[in-house]
């Protein structure tokens, strides 16, 4: 059946793909040309913005889904991160997927459904970040962090380039994998958000969805950490997202999100982390809480 | 064929059915009317087996409910009252696909005949117009619309509508009656209505069964529906005229003048 206006829409997006398209190049050729950007921080950023449009698609199955700092997502990544660079310093992104899906299952399986409405749904998230907070002072205060690894690692993503470029390599196979494994699922992700009925039409048990969907989930959030870290988080308020994008749309948000990536690279070059971090993390609360409290009706995918 | 056998329901001591046994044929449109409280769409629920802790059997095609797989189920009984989306950002159509969700293979697209239908149930309820519209800004009409098509899309055998004229406007009531009319044209399917709005299921049904505290009161063609069923039941003085067109019952209230 033709789509109203379906002439308009189809001239729009090609001219959203020329122009994104344009933008990305440019980007491309300035970097590779005058090399201002290291190799593996544009593959980082791509890993990153994929792992990112991936994630915006699972969170959107939750209908009152805040940023990745809100939900808690990058705090518990991060908690767990810290905890193994410390303690389990061998094998430190397998350890935190593990340890991020045990804390996701509690928080998605359990938490959540319990306080599903906009205002509390943001409490899970926040008990995260208060646990993270207390401990990286203990950590700090009792000098048991390793000096030789960078505190703001585990929340800068890219900020620490020792990574290998094998491991860079599988971060970005990964999270394609998962990019497409999550455009396959998309039906059935739609269906959970719709509520515990609707995934029944599926034949699948819906505890069942919801722990595949914190499995993906816990991925997600370490492969973000690993990649963008916490300064991704406000990509959620670009008005760049559509619930269910057109193939057009959907590279346009990739292009703009890679933008917005390396720029938070170029930014972090002159400015010191622990800056970019805090004001990152002021910011997502402020517009986390002028969408649930100031502007109920602002629309954010 | 669906039917229901020696089915009984208590709930914190009180019996909410007692004892229904009941058959609806292929092609048949059942209504079911009663007052609140009777056990009507408590009857619904056991019939779709959204409540499992009865006592006694509901059928279908001499099969179990409580057999079937969720996806089996869901092939075979549609049921309108479940199908209020927990968010309404997705657009009408994006929406109303997702009702064919049992006929795709997990993890597959939908295919060219979930769309198709999809489409033809959108004509009918009169929402082409509302395809790319988020389901948010729909007026209850259209939400009311949009949830009946989701019954409907799915195609399956067995049709339950639990209080379908709720929020329709007559255009909109005249398209429910015409649809529920051609879903069981072709012999094959059957469809279980409650409601409230007795003219709905005096004009729409071609069987009547009353409930009154948890039983079938009567089991009537809407041609022996009479003013003293309603006396009796419903403890409301009405009277009854025969529609010209098609000689079933009207049902008016008396009015003070």
């Amino acid at each position: 059946m033709p789509r109203t206006s379906s002439n308009h829409q189809s001239s729009g997006e090609l001219k959203a793909l020329i122009l994104s398209t344009i933008i990305l190049l440019l980007i491309l050729t300035f970097t590779l040309v005058y090399g201002y950007i290291p190799l593996v921080v544009i593959l980082l950023s791509v890993a990153g913005t994929i792992s990112y449009i991936s994630w915006n698609r699972v969170s959107n199955s939750d209908p009152h889904s805040p940023d990745y700092i809100q939900s808690g997502e990058a705090g518990a990544a991060s908690l767990l991160l810290v905890l193994i660079l410390i303690y389990i310093p061998t094998w430190p992104v397998v350890a935190a997927l593990i340890t991020t899906f045990l804390l996701f299952i509690l928080e998605f399986m359990i938490f959540i459904p319990a306080t599903s409405n906009r205002k509390t749904r943001f409490l899970p998230g926040n008990i995260i970040m208060v646990l993270l907070a207390v401990f990286i002072f203990y950590i700090v205060k009792d000098g048991i962090y390793p000096g030789k690894i960078l505190l703001w690692a585990p929340f800068l993503g890219f900020s620490d380039l020792s990574l290998s470029f094998i491991t860079i390599v599988v971060f970005t196979g990964t999270s394609v994998l998962l990019y497409v494994f999550i455009l396959v699922v998309n039906p059935e992700m739609k269906l959970h958000g719709y509520g515990k009925k609707y995934m029944e039409l599926t034949g699948l048990h819906p505890t069942l969805a919801g722990f595949i969907l914190s499995a993906v989930r816990s991925l997600l959030a370490v492969l973000l950490l690993v990649t963008i870290g916490w300064t991704g988080a406000l990509l959620k308020y670009l008005p760049v997202f559509h619930r269910s994008p057109t193939p057009a749309g959907e590279i346009t948000a990739i292009s703009i999100i890679l933008i917005y990536i390396l720029g938070i690279y170029i930014i972090l070059l002159y400015l010191p982390a622990g800056i970019v971090l805090a004001l990152m993390l002021l910011l997502s609360y402020i517009l986390t809480y002028a969408k649930i409290y100031l502007f109920p009706r602002w629309k954010v995918y | 064929m669906i039917e229901s056998r020696k089915l009984s329901i208590k709930k914190n001591g009180n019996e909410i059915l007692s004892d229904i046994s009941t058959a609806i044929r292929e092609g048949e449109i059942l209504g079911i009317i009663g007052r609140a409280g009777s056990g009507k769409s408590m009857f619904l629920r056991c019939l779709c087996a959204d409540e499992w802790n009865f006592q006694g059997e509901v059928l279908i095609n001499r099969r179990p409910v409580r057999s079937f797989g969720k996806k089996l189920l869901h092939k075979t009984i549609s049921c309108s009252h479940h199908y209020k989306p927990g968010y309404l950002d997705d657009t009408v159509y994006d929406y109303l696909i997702m009702s064919r969700t049992p006929f795709k293979k997990l993890f597959n697209p939908f295919g060219e005949e979930d769309r198709l239908i999809t489409e033809e149930y959108m004509e009918q309820f009169d929402l082409t117009e509302y395809q790319t519209t988020p389901l948010r800004y729909c007026t209850s009409d259209v939400m009311a619309r949009i949830i009946l098509a989701f019954a409907f899309i799915r195609k399956a055998p067995v049709l339950l509508l639990d209080n379908p004229t709720c929020n329709l406007s007559i255009s909109s009531l005249s398209r429910l009656q015409r649809s529920i009319m051609r879903y069981v044209i072709n012999g094959e399917n059957q469809c279980v209505i409650v409601s409230h709005d007795l003219n709905f299921i005096t004009q729409t049904a071609d069987r009547i069964l009353v409930f009154d505290n948890g039983m079938i009161a009567e089991d009537l063609n809407p041609g022996e529906i009479t003013a003293d069923i309603f006396q009796q039941y419903f403890n409301t003085e009405v009277f009854i005229s025969r529609n010209i067109y098609n000689g079933k019952p009207s049902i008016h209230l008396y009015t003070e003048s």
